[in-house]
C-alpha cells in the first residue's frame, strides 16, 4: 500500500494507474499535476489551515493534496451553511472552494499554473492533515486536529483487516467525503490501496440492483431502506457491506444477510476517536451484539462507564494518555464491549451528531421564544424514531390553531436553516406557555414526555 | 383532469402525512403544486427516502438512478402523481 504522505510520488509503474471510475482518464499522474498546479497558484497565500469545501470528491481530494503540499491542514465542515462556515473560518486563513455561491478566498480550480510547478515534496507524517469538528455537548463544536500519521495508520489497519477479502472489486459508497468516515473510506483508503475511488454516491436503494460484485460503504439510514426495498431483492453481489456513523438495528442487518449479502461489518467510532471497534455479521451466524476493538486500539470503561480509548488513530502522541468519550460501555472478559448509549446531550440523526443544546440555542433566537428543550424521539413512544422533537416556551397568544403552530414552526425552521441541515430540524413541535422545571431549573423530563403522549398537540 | 388522477393525488397526500407522521396538517391542506422540500412542506432527505420506499411498496413503482430526475419527481404532489400514474405496476 502506498503511504499517504508519498502519494504525490507515484512510482513509475503507478503513475498511469487509474484513480477513479468517475473520471475515466484520471491517472495518479494527473491527480499529481492538478494538486501541484493548485499548490503553485496558492504560493502567495498565507499559510495556515484552510476550510475546504467541494461537492465533487475528486476536486476535494486534489484540493486536500495541494494543501498538504503547502503544509496547510484542511478544515472539514459538515455542510456549507453560513453559521458553519463562519465558525470554521475563525480558525482558518480562508476558504478554498469551487462553490460559486460562497465567494472563496481561493478558487478550487486546476487550470494550469502560469509559471513552473513547485516540485512535489514528501509530507511529514506529523503534519496536521485535517481539522474536524465534533458536536460538543455544550452546543459549541470543538475542532479536533488529525495528523497525517493518524489517518495513515487507520487506513493501513483497514487494509490489513479487510483488504484481502475485498480484492480489486470496486467500492461503492453512499457517504459524504467531508467527514472522517467518508474521507477515509471513499477517498483515502481506495487511493492508497490502488482501488478505484467510487464515483457518484448511490442515492436510492434501486441503484444497488444489477451491479457487478462489489463492496459497499454506507450508513444505517441507507442500509435500512435497502433492506426493506421491495425492488432490490437480491444482494448476493454485495460481498462486503460496511456500516458506520450510527447503530444498524438487528432487523435490517438480518434482512441484508437474508437477501444474500455475504457479510455486514459495522464500524464503531467517531471523528474524534477514529475507528474504535468492529462487529462482523455473517450469513447463517447468530447476531453479534458486542464490539471487538480494532487491532491496535485499547478500550476501557472509565468513570460512570464512559469509554476511554488509547489508539494510534485517536492520539498522535503515544504518551497522550487515554481519550475520554461520552459513549457508555460495559467491558467483557473476552476483551469485547457492549455499547449502552450516550452519556451526554448529543443525538445522532441520519448519522450526523447533533448537539441538542445548539438546536435549542438557535430556536431561542426567535423573538417569541423564551426557552426551548429539544429531545430525541427515541424517548417518545409512537413517534418516528431517530428524529428530534422540540418543546418551545412561547410568548405569543394561546391557544394556537394548527395553522398557527405550523406558521410558528416554519418561522423557527427558517432560523435553524442558517446553521443546520434539514435533518436536524425537529419533526414534532409543542408550544407551551411555560416549561415545567424542577427546583434547580432543569426541565421535568416526565412532563415533557407527557406533552407528546397527549392526543391534543397544542 | 381525470377522476383517477385526482383520486391518486388524494391518496398520495394521505400517504405523505401517514408515512412521515406530519402533525397539524390535513391532506386538504397540502397544495398540489407546493414544493414538498425546502420552503414548502419542509421535508428533508430522510423523509424523501422513506417516502420513496412507501411509494414503491404501495404502488409497485421503481425509481431510477439519477439525482436530478428524482428531485423533479418528488418536487410536488402533482409531479409525484404523474410519475406514479405512468410507472405503477399494480
Amino acid at each position: 500500500m502506498l503511504p499517504l504522505n508519498r502519494f504525490l510520488f507515484p512510482q513509475a509503474e503507478d503513475a498511469f494507474r487509474l484513480v477513479s471510475l468517475a473520471e475515466p482518464g484520471l491517472t495518479a499522474d494527473r491527480v499529481k499535476q492538478r494538486a501541484l498546479a493548485l499548490a503553485t497558484k496558492m504560493q502567495g497565500q498565507p499559510s495556515g489551515a484552510w476550510v475546504l469545501w467541494s461537492e465533487n470528491p475528486l476536486s476535494f481530494l486534489c484540493g486536500l493534496l495541494a494543501l498538504w503540499q503547502l503544509g496547510s491542514p484542511a478544515v472539514l465542515i459538515p455542510n456549507c451553511k453560513p453559521d458553519t462556515l463562519n465558525l470554521a473560518l475563525q480558525g482558518a486563513v480562508g476558504l478554498l472552494s469551487d462553490e460559486p455561491a460562497l465567494q472563496p478566498r481561493q478558487l478550487l480550480d486546476f487550470a494550469p499554473a502560469p509559471c513552473e510547478l513547485i516540485p512535489a515534496k514528501e509530507v511529514p507524517l506529523e503534519q496536521t492533515a485535517v481539522i474536524v469538528f465534533t458536536s460538543g455537548s455544550t452546543g459549541q463544536p470543538k475542532p479536533i486536529p488529525k495528523r497525517l500519521a493518524q489517518l495513515h495508520s487507520e487506513i493501513a489497519g483497514l487494509e490489513r483487516e479487510f483488504g484481502a477479502g475485498m480484492g480489486q472489486r470496486p467500492l461503492l459508497a453512499t457517504l459524504g467525503h467531508s467527514h472522517l468516515y467518508g474521507l477515509l473510506f471513499r477517498l483515502l483508503w481506495p487511493l492508497c490501496a490502488s482501488r478505484l475511488i467510487p464515483g457518484q454516491n448511490l442515492l436510492i436503494p434501486e441503484e444497488v440492483k444489477d451491479l457487478a460484485p462489489c463492496t459497499l460503504a454506507s450508513s444505517p439510514t441507507f442500509l435500512s431502506l435497502l433492506a426493506q426495498s421491495p425492488v432490490v431483492r437480491d444482494l448476493s453481489h454485495l460481498r462486503l457491506i460496511f456500516s458506520s456513523g450510527g447503530a444498524l438495528a438487528e432487523e435490517p442487518c438480518q434482512m441484508l444477510l437474508a437477501k444474500g449479502a455475504n457479510e455486514v461489518v459495522e464500524i464503531f467510532g467517531s471523528s474524534e476517536t477514529g475507528g474504535v471497534a468492529q462487529r462482523r455479521n455473517r450469513q447463517g451466524q447468530p447476531r453479534n451484539e458486542v464490539w471487538q476493538p480494532l487491532r491496535g486500539v485499547q478500550v476501557r470503561a472509565g468513570q460512570e462507564s464512559r469509554m476511554q480509548v488509547l489508539s494510534p488513530f485517536a492520539q498522535f502522541d503515544p504518551n497522550a494518555g487515554w481519550l475520554d468519550t461520552q459513549d457508555l460501555i460495559q467491558c467483557l472478559p473476552s476483551g469485547e464491549f457492549a455499547f449502552q448509549g450516550r452519556g451526554d446531550r448529543i443525538a445522532k440523526i441520519g448519522e450526523k451528531r447533533i448537539a441538542l443544546k445548539a438546536v435549542e440555542d438557535k430556536i431561542c433566537e426567535h423573538t417569541l421564544v423564551s426557552s426551548a428543550v429539544v429531545l430525541a424521539t427515541d424517548h417518545l413512544p409512537g413517534k418516528k424514531q431517530g428524529r428530534l422533537a422540540a418543546v418551545v416556551e412561547w410568548q405569543g397568544e394561546f391557544p394556537l390553531s394548527p395553522p398557527q403552530r405550523r406558521q410558528a414552526a416554519s418561522e423557527i425552521r427558517a432560523l435553524l436553516a442558517a446553521r443546520f441541515e434539514e435533518i436536524a430540524f425537529p419533526k414534532y413541535w409543542r408550544f407551551v406557555s411555560s416549561i415545567e422545571r424542577n427546583p434547580v431549573g432543569k426541565p421535568e423530563f416526565a412532563a415533557l414526555l407527557q406533552l407528546f403522549a397527549a392526543e391534543d398537540n397544542s | 383532469m381525470s377522476n383517477a388522477l385526482l383520486q391518486l393525488r388524494a391518496e398520495i397526500k394521505t400517504l405523505i402525512i401517514q408515512t412521515l407522521d406530519l402533525e397539524d396538517l390535513t391532506p386538504a391542506e397540502i397544495l398540489d403544486e407546493a414544493p414538498l422540500f425546502g420552503d414548502g412542506l419542509g421535508l428533508d432527505s430522510i423523509d424523501a427516502l422513506e417516502l420513496g420506499l412507501a411509494i414503491s411498496k404501495k404502488f409497485a413503482v421503481e425509481f431510477k438512478a439519477g439525482a436530478e430526475e428524482n428531485r423533479q419527481h418528488f418536487a410536488s404532489v402533482v409531479s409525484l402523481t404523474n410519475y406514479i400514474a405512468t410507472h405503477r405496476k399494480n
